[in-house]
């Protein structure tokens, strides 16, 4: 059910691509560092 | 409201609900622009056809990176002058995230040039120019940071290089004003009102809101991870100084 376009559709699936895939990726790297840092915390807290 | 974040634990305390809020209508305006997007507005044989449909993404990421980096000189000045040690946080998130989205801008500007332009650059461009020196300001940013002994020398550093190339923001937003350049001149943010159809308007102005909801949660989540990291440096220290 994707749309057809006219021409130049790879360029365009292409722009979509990363206009979704890297704020994806920037969203799992803060979320990583954010849980990385909260544990190491954690773990210094009950020691 | 901005002097009430400003406290580390009051910050902590919003940004836990901040951030799930945020991403969570950012991802349902952005979802519903790519709908508009790529099944509602139509194809514009004037501006190439379907490549069109590439400015949902390009546009915002470009407003986006912009504003990105007036957080960062703004956040540094205000730890430049009042050493708010929130401020120095908010600047240390915000350079990768806008390191990312002026990748963003400069890949998907460049993909939509070849067929447009016939062209993925231009050295002489303006516009492109700017928004390239741009992305090295926030990579030189990290890079300074990261150079420096101290927390101290590094947001010092930093500061100064993030308000000194402020400068470049005008630079890109009236590049195709003063020099010649492939890009069109201003069609939504200019003094006689926007020069776009609402069909193409109402979903651009949306995907921007959308991403930038999901950016401030994104700087808010880093943010949050410097908070943790600054706490058990601290924890550490104190552990340290007491043997």
């Amino acid at each position: 059910m994707l749309p057809e376009f006219d021409k130049n559709a790879a360029f365009i699936w292409a722009i979509i691509a990363l206009g979704i895939g890297l704020p994806i990726l920037l969203a799992i790297y803060a979320g990583l560092r954010a849980r990385l840092a909260r544990r190491r915390l954690e773990r210094l807290r009950e020691e | 409201m901005w002097s009430i974040l400003a406290n580390p634990h009051r910050f902590m305390a919003f940004s836990r609900y901040a951030v799930p809020v945020c991403y969570a209508i950012g991802t349902a305006l952005f979802g519903w622009a790519m709908y508009q997007a790529l099944w509602v507005v139509p194809s514009d044989a004037y501006q190439g056809g379907d490549i069109i449909r590439a400015m949902f993404i390009h546009v915002p990421s470009a407003w986006l990176c912009m504003g990105l980096y007036l957080g960062l000189a703004g956040s540094s000045f205000v730890w430049f002058i009042w050493r708010h040690e929130l401020a120095d946080i908010a600047a240390r998130a915000i350079a990768p995230i806008g390191a990312g989205y002026t990748a963003l801008c400069l890949a998907t500007g460049s993909i939509w040039g070849k067929p447009t332009w016939g062209t993925w650059w231009l050295w002489d461009d303006a516009r492109m120019m700017s928004v390239l020196v741009l992305f090295f300001l926030f990579l030189g940013y990290m890079a300074l940071r990261a150079a420096m002994e101290t927390r101290q020398k590094a947001a010092r550093a930093g500061a100064i290089l993030a308000m000194v190339g402020a400068v470049n923001v005008p630079l890109i937003k009236f590049s195709v004003d003063i020099w010649s350049s492939l890009h069109q001149g201003p069609s939504v943010i200019r003094a006689e009102g926007p020069a776009m159809a609402a069909v193409y308007l109402n979903p651009l102005l949306i995907s921007f809101l959308g991403q930038g909801l999901i950016v401030a949660a994104m700087v808010f989540t880093l943010m949050r991870a410097e908070v943790f990291g600054q706490q058990a440096d601290a924890l550490m220290a104190r552990r340290l100084s007491e043997g």
